[in-house]
């Protein structure tokens, strides 16, 4: 058998050479920033549906429709 | 790159990798997001029947007489019943269903044009869609009532169906004008001569609540097809000057002779002594459209708003689905074509020029593979075409070098170096090679006897850098990897022969590959940049000017992953890595000559099909199911079943190419279920952690080893990917 010597990332030089690795964290934390807007902006779309169907769940009118004793068409 | 001889201690190996939970609850926020909004797309796009196309019945006990007997505004409280008609001579024009961006305006044009008022009934799903067109028709004057959000026979519905359909429409009507409606229309109503105890119940429901309920005295029956203008003018005059209130229809339907009937109906009525009135005129009232509250606005705008991003984003994500379709069709019919040139290319004698009998270096990196390096270095042994076999065992802590060295066989090096990565192992055994091909493989695969020789022909030909051979899966147990073992038979007998035809394969597997030293040394060997070596080494040999081939007959059993955790490192890894390759060498787009050629072939193929088509997956999951149940189902299925029909088919081609048994492909359909879902959720994972950036290790797999005995087992004249692997 033969015993070999490496250096790790022989072919590139440095670790910072890896494609798409940020090692500040930057990218990491604006990633995780535009997953929380995205997904807070999608619980607000999905809050808004379903308060539409459930809030005010009422028929009556607050100004309501009526008809006039003397109106311009015939009443009955 | 050198060789030096060391007795440094064996460094413990780390890999890790991790997965994060927040990124899946994120994932299920966003596809819960897309599938509410098909949800209100596909509410607001319900279609309806048309007006009348409902019987009364002759149950009219309920109904009071004022109502039975009197005009068409109704109000009512329960207990007493007033009514109202429009007097002689006058006219109210109401017209039902809209508003629609085609028909509405003309109408409102013809009025404008003698300028009369008239009445809309208007769909609270289409104010929701066309905003403008209410303001509109406010803003000239006209009145506006409630005709229901998606106008259904409300006396079938439910007390909360009800309640949604009229409040939805108030909030639709206040978000879009700033406006409410006191005036009502029934879907389905008629005169008052079709009230009946069914359509009466709510009414006095809605009279309790507050609404003029308006039904109306004669039928323009605009919806009637084959109906003229002379017949409409007819239908809407009143019999001996009375006055009527007319219907006419905006939306629904083909209206597309409602606004020129109009045109003849107008003057002729203005002809005869008529006049234009409102019902706000006939009831008494100031308006039927008093201004709207800041919270109904709010809400009203807040749906508006979500009808109009669902409407929009349907729309989109349609034409979205139709061009990645065609897309899609398109490259599995060039495929197609283009593998069967390559099979029938395979088939001439010769076509590399004389045989290539040059002895050949086998490199082969090892990482604890002490349950199949044996197997795998006896393989070898067994070669058919002269050899040297070099084991790079990378710091292997369970013996995988002794176990190499103790076979005995007189053409084995075994060399080994502190563990380092499979890339600096790679050029370990390069460096050692003496001879003008080095041939690579995983430490966990078994050659045939004849894979060498068949896989180093090409090199008769000075212009081929590097060869792929056929990877196959030998473990053919489970469903895990018999989905594999379709995937990889796919993906090399009908895409990788079309890569080579179009001189753009981006990836020689790791598994078999053979290489021309020269190439490796221009490209100075493989690189650590990335987790696909592989790719990344390819594109460099193909961007330096080499042509990279297919022999299909050159064939590799390896041992696919067969638990969903093992599968989803690999794949993990193998995404994140072809889009490293991707992104390094993402300057051959703009390239001239053979780089430029794989860049905008290669490399487009690369992003289209195997990054941003599976990205949308999951979306086209959650449209599949919006088809079934708001568009037309039968249509949907069809639709479904014919594009697995086509991914059937290529299936049994590819297998027919392979020479493979056709039995696992009735799983074809299955895989639809599981297998893709998990492949474009590990893409995703692997995308989220290429743009965030997040460093991924190498992922050491399990292996259960035996692939010899496997092998024996499996026929080896069968017929193996992914694809690219």
């Amino acid at each position: 058998m033969i015993y070999a010597s490496t250096r790790l990332h022989e072919g590139s030089g440095t670790s910072s050479a890896k494609v798409f690795v940020d090692t500040t964290g930057k990218r990491r934390r604006i990633v995780v920033l535009s997953g929380i807007c995205a997904a807070v902006g999608a619980v607000i779309y999905i809050a808004v549906v379903v308060a539409g169907l459930v809030q005010s769940p009422q028929i009556e009118l607050t100004t309501k429709g009526t008809v006039s004793t003397s109106p311009s068409g015939s009443t009955s | 790159m050198a060789v030096y001889t060391s007795d440094k201690a064996k460094p413990a190996p780390v890999r890790r990798l991790k997965v994060p939970q927040p990124r899946w609850i994120v994932f299920a926020v966003l596809i819960s997001l897309f599938a509410s909004i098909l949800m209100v797309n596909g509410l607001v796009q319900g279609e309806f029947t048309q007006d009348g196309a409902i019987e009364s019945t002759s149950e009219t006990s309920n109904v009071p007489d004022e109502a039975l007997t009197g005009g068409p505004i109704i109000q009512t409280d329960g207990d007493t019943t007033t009514t109202v008609s429009a007097g002689s001579k006058q006219i109210v024009l109401t017209f039902d269903d809209g508003p629609d961006p085609e028909y509405t305006p003309e109408i409102l044009d013809v009025l404008a044009e003698y300028d009369v008022p008239a009445t809309f009934f208007m769909i609270g799903s289409e104010i929701s869609k066309y905003p403008d067109l209410v303001q509109r028709v406010v803003d000239e004057g006209h009145e506006v009532g409630v005709h229901t959000y998606t106008h259904p026979e409300l006396s079938g519905k439910s007390d909360w169906r009800r309640t949604v359909e009229m409040r939805e429409t108030q909030l639709a009507l206040a978000g879009a004008a700033g406006v409410t409606s006191v005036i009502f229309r029934p879907p389905y109503s008629s005169t008052v001569a079709a009230l009946d105890d069914t359509n009466w119940s709510v009414i006095a429901e809605m009279g309790e609540a507050g609404y003029l309920t308006v039904v109306n005295d004669l039928d323009s029956r605009d919806w009637e097809s084959g109906v003229t203008n002379s017949d409409i003018v007819e239908a809407v005059t009143p019999e001996d000057g009375e006055g009527a209130i007319l219907l006419f229809h905006d939306g629904g339907g083909d209206r597309s002779g409602t606004a020129e009937a109009l045109a003849e109906v107008i003057p002729a009525l203005l002809e005869q002594g008529y006049t234009f009135t409102t019902v706000a005129a006939l009831s008494g009232m100031e308006t039927v459209n008093p201004a709207a509250t800041t919270d109904e606005r709010i809400l009203g705008l807040s749906l508006v708003g979500a009808v109009q991003i669902a409407k929009n984003t349907t729309t989109w994500f349609a034409v979205l689905l139709i061009g990645f379709g065609v897309l899609t069709i398109a490259r599995l019919a060039l495929m197609l074509v283009l593998g069967r040139r390559h099979a029938r290319r395979s088939r001439q004698a010769g076509v590399w020029g004389a045989p290539y009998t040059q002895p050949v270096t086998v490199v082969v990196p090892a990482y604890n593979e002490k349950e199949c390096i044996a197997d795998t270095v006896r393989s070898l042994a067994a070669s058919t075409h002269p050899i040297r076999i070099i084991v790079v065992d990378d710091g292997s802590t369970d013996g995988t070098a002794e176990i190499a060295e103790s076979l005995g066989f007189p053409n084995v090096t075994v060399i080994w170096q502190p563990n380092a990565g499979k890339p600096t192992a790679l050029n370990t055994g390069i460096a050692a090679a003496d001879t003008d091909v080095v041939v690579m493989m995983d430490g966990d695969t078994v050659f045939e006897p004849d894979t060498v020789r068949l896989l180093v022909q090409p090199f008769a030909d000075a212009r081929i850098g590097a060869v792929a051979g056929n990877a196959k899966v030998a473990n053919r147990k489970g469903l895990i990897a018999l989905w594999q073992h379709i995937e990889y038979v796919v993906g090399f007998s009908i895409d990788r022969r079309a890569y080579d035809v179009m001189q753009c394969m981006a990836t020689v597997p790791g598994a078999i590959g053979a290489f021309r030293k020269e190439a490796l040394r221009q490209v100075d060997g493989l690189s650590d940049d990335t987790l696909a070596e592989d790719t990344d080494l390819t594109i460099a040999i193909i961007r330096a000017g080499w042509r990279v081939v297919y022999e299909e007959q050159a064939r590799a059993w390896t041992e696919a992953p067969t638990t969903v955790r093992q599968l989803w490192k690999q794949r993990y890894r193998w995404s994140y890595g072809t889009m490293q390759a991707m992104w390094k060498h993402r300057r051959a787009l703009t390239d001239k000559g053979a780089s430029g050629k794989f860049g905008r072939r290669g490399l487009l193929n690369l992003l289209l099909f195997q990054t941003l088509m599976p990205l949308l997956s999951p979306l086209i999951d959650v449209f599949l199911i919006y088809g079934l149940f708001f568009l037309d189902p039968v249509e949907t299925a069809v639709a479904w079943f014919s594009m697995l029909a086509i991914q059937m088919l290529s299936t049994v081609y590819a297998f027919r190419l392979d020479k493979e048994s056709l039995r696992p492909v009735w799983l074809v359909p299955v895989q639809q279920f599981v297998y893709r879902q998990l492949m474009y959720l590990v893409l995703i994972q692997s995308v989220l952690a290429a743009i965030g950036g997040i460093r991924l290790g190498w992922q050491k797999l399990n292996r259960a080893g035996g692939l010899s005995a496997l092998l024996v087992s499996a026929p080896r004249k069968e017929g193996a990917g992914t694809p690219d692997r």
